[in-house]
């Protein structure tokens, strides 16, 4: 999960990363109160999940809390690059003699932190860029970082000395934020020097690693409240079912990541497409497969854009004549009359869940081939 | 011959006294595995499928001489049984845990590097000798035996591309499912290697996906050595740009890991492109 910039400050402040003080508004009528306990002038910050804010308009300066209580009514319900804005993040403005850029994440299995001379530009142009703009400093798990990297990648980005202990703090802070959140990304961009030697950071973007949310639930929570959803998606989320619309007219109940990316691709191929990408997996090892099969099928049959429908298991983990009996009951009342299906189904018991299927008098394609090519013909031709 | 499993592998299966553990050690007995022992803490003393079970992997061993294992056990809890597994002394762990953190897969693979051992996965299917031993969720139904190495990221796909090769009369040496997630621990390179040093391997199957550089990697090592023919494919063609479809590690990043990018270093490399899986067994036959 990608964390909004309040939400990641807070994160930042915990190890020990200085901060802007600030407040966070979710209506006009909080900024007064909002800005009270701050100092003038003021930062207004569209908080959206998006890179590339200020280019945006979504960050402005107001001199006064009049004139942020104006912006944050501008900037209040808006989009930012199509992301909605879910509230404002009311700072007090810094003053600052430079930007720089810091960050930790994985590249593969490597840890690398990276530390930029110029703060506020995107990441990638990094990477594009001259050498001795930026340093990488490899981390070795094993290790940790040292003090003497930082110094060192310090010296090589001509950095005024006086700085070098709070950049080692910030650098420290950060990797213990990066290992305790299971963070796959912790960015500071910009990190600002001030006038006395200390720095204090704008900006924060932090990935943390949905594979950890078992004991990382602080963020695991901002994940559930932030993918809701409404109506069919958040049925298909509570029976576990992966479901991403692509656009398509072929509606597809499958199990298994693998196989059914290549019957999109394979689709694609012969000129049609799917509605969505579907995985049964886990509705079927949560206990759902005859209510999450079944709702795909209501979907699907109610959805006049669909014109085809593909049910493919190539299941060796799962038993085919255990989801034969759910895919049965689901089609209950269901015939091939009114929507084209295309079955194929190989694997762990199949012949039993071939001969299942048959005795209802459903048809099962020899070979995913076959299944995939009278699919498309049958939608190209509708 | 075949590649890290035979007829002869002891097997131990940690978790074994879980839903998922009962009934994978009933399926592996039923293939021939040589599943040796199991454990489930507190539970030792008692059977499953008639299999002895240890409260600990290094009584478990000691009792049963295990060289690998399997691990039934949720991704929270499977760093800790690796661990437990290399301070036994086991040189093979199989591990089909998803969303295991990342982090504990780095961590994993740094303690396995120093240990010489080895584990397969996570998020993965396991690995099958057809017609002598599984270990993991490949079955009978997909596959007969043969002189083709198979490895994949993706298990479901790998029962499809088997089926395809089963279809025209061709069976697999040993497949392996190295698991969908961008950090693991065997990897394409290492099953090539493997595969070049198995008398009874002709040539290789690689089951790709986009995200990350494995196949990028296993592309280099391809053109370094020259070894065994290798028929590739790669999923996720039509995955648009940036969007999270299928496994963790299928997601293009930027410009890396696109499938242009991979099928690129494999063609470059000598590998044989399949466009579909149905094209693999005639690029394996021609």
């Amino acid at each position: 999960v990608l964390l909004l910039e309040h939400e990641g400050k807070k994160v930042l402040e915990k190890y020990g990363i200085p901060i802007p003080r600030g407040r966070l508004v979710t209506n006009a009528d909080q900024v007064s109160a909002a800005v009270g306990g701050l100092a003038a002038p003021f930062m207004v910050k569209a908080q959206a999940l998006t890179g590339g804010r200020g280019k945006a308009g979504g960050i402005r300066p107001a001199s006064d809390a009049a004139s942020a209580k104006t912006e944050v009514e501008r900037l209040l319900g808006a989009k930012l690059k199509d992301q909605d804005v879910s509230g404002i993040l009311i700072e007090e403005k810094a003053s600052f003699l430079r930007e720089r850029y810091m960050s930790i994440m994985l590249d593969g299995e490597a840890i690398n932190l990276l530390f930029g001379k110029q703060g506020g530009v995107e990441v990638e142009s990094y990477f594009s860029d001259a050498k001795d703009n930026f340093q990488v400093v490899r981390i070795d798990p094993a290790y940790g970082l040292g003090a003497y990297q930082i110094r060192k990648a310090a010296e090589a980005l001509k950095i005024d000395v006086k700085y070098w202990p709070a950049y080692v703090r910030i650098a420290e802070s950060l990797y213990s934020l990066f290992k305790g959140c299971d963070a796959t990304l912790a960015e500071i961009n910009p990190i600002v020097e001030l006038e006395g030697g200390d720095l204090i950071a704008l900006d924060s973007r932090i990935v943390v690693d949905d594979g950890a949310f078992f004991r990382q639930p602080e963020f695991a929570a901002i994940d559930r409240v932030r993918t809701k959803g409404d109506g069919l998606l958040k049925k298909m989320r509570d029976l576990e079912i992966q479901y991403v619309p692509v656009g398509g007219n072929i509606g597809l109940v499958s199990s298994g990541a693998g196989v059914g990316v290549t019957i999109m691709d394979w689709l694609d191929k012969e000129g049609a497409k799917l509605s969505a990408f579907v995985d049964l997996d886990y509705a079927i090892m949560g206990g759902h497969a005859e209510a999450g099969i079944k709702l795909m099928f209501d979907t699907f049959y109610d959805d006049p854009s669909i014109k085809a429908i593909i049910v493919n298991f190539t299941t060796c983990g799962l038993r085919l004549d255990l989801i034969v009996g759910s895919l049965l009951a689901a089609l209950e009342g269901r015939s091939a009359d009114t929507k084209p299906i295309f079955f194929h189904l190989q694997g762990n018991r199949a012949p039993i869940a071939h001969e299942m299927l048959a005795k209802a008098g459903w048809k099962v394609s020899e070979n995913l081939g076959d299944a995939v090519r009278v699919a498309a013909k049958t939608v190209r031709s509708a | 011959m075949s590649i890290i499993l035979n007829e002869n592998t002891k097997v131990l299966v940690q978790g074994i006294t879980g839903g998922m553990g009962q009934f994978q050690t009933d399926e592996m007995l039923r293939y021939g595995t040589k599943v040796v022992g199991g454990v489930s803490p507190g539970k030792s003393g008692t059977r499953v499928h008639g299999v002895p079970v240890f409260d600990t992997v290094t009584r478990a061993v000691a009792e049963t001489g295990a060289e690998m294992t399997i691990l039934f056990v949720a991704a929270s809890r499977a760093k800790d049984a690796i661990y437990e597994a290399v301070d036994a002394g086991l040189k093979t762990i199989v591990c089909v845990a998803e969303f295991m953190p990342v982090h504990d897969s780095i961590q994993i693979n740094e303690r396995l590097r120093r240990a010489g051992a080895r584990w397969i996965g996570p998020n993965c299917s396991g690995l099958i000798t057809p017609g002598k031993a599984k270990v993991g969720f490949y079955c009978d139904e997909v596959c007969i035996p043969g002189n083709i190495g198979v490895m994949s990221k993706s298990g479901t796909l790998s029962y499809a591309v088997l089926l395809e090769l089963k279809r025209r009369g061709l069976g697999a040496s040993t497949a392996v499912g190295v698991g969908g997630d961008e950090i693991k621990g065997t990897t394409f390179r290492d099953c090539i290697e493997m595969f070049n040093a198995d008398p009874e391997t002709r040539a290789m199957v690689l089951i790709g996906e986009i995200g990350g550089r494995e196949e990028e990697e296993a592309a280099e090592y391809i053109r370094q050595k020259s070894g065994k023919p290798v028929i590739a494919y790669i999923a996720g063609r039509t995955i648009p740009l940036g969007k999270s479809i299928g496994h963790a590690g299928a997601m293009v990043v930027g410009d890396k890991g696109t499938y242009a990018s991979k099928v690129k270093a494999l063609s470059e490399a000598g590998a044989k492109m399949a466009a579909t899986i149905e094209e693999i067994p005639q690029l394996l036959l021609s």
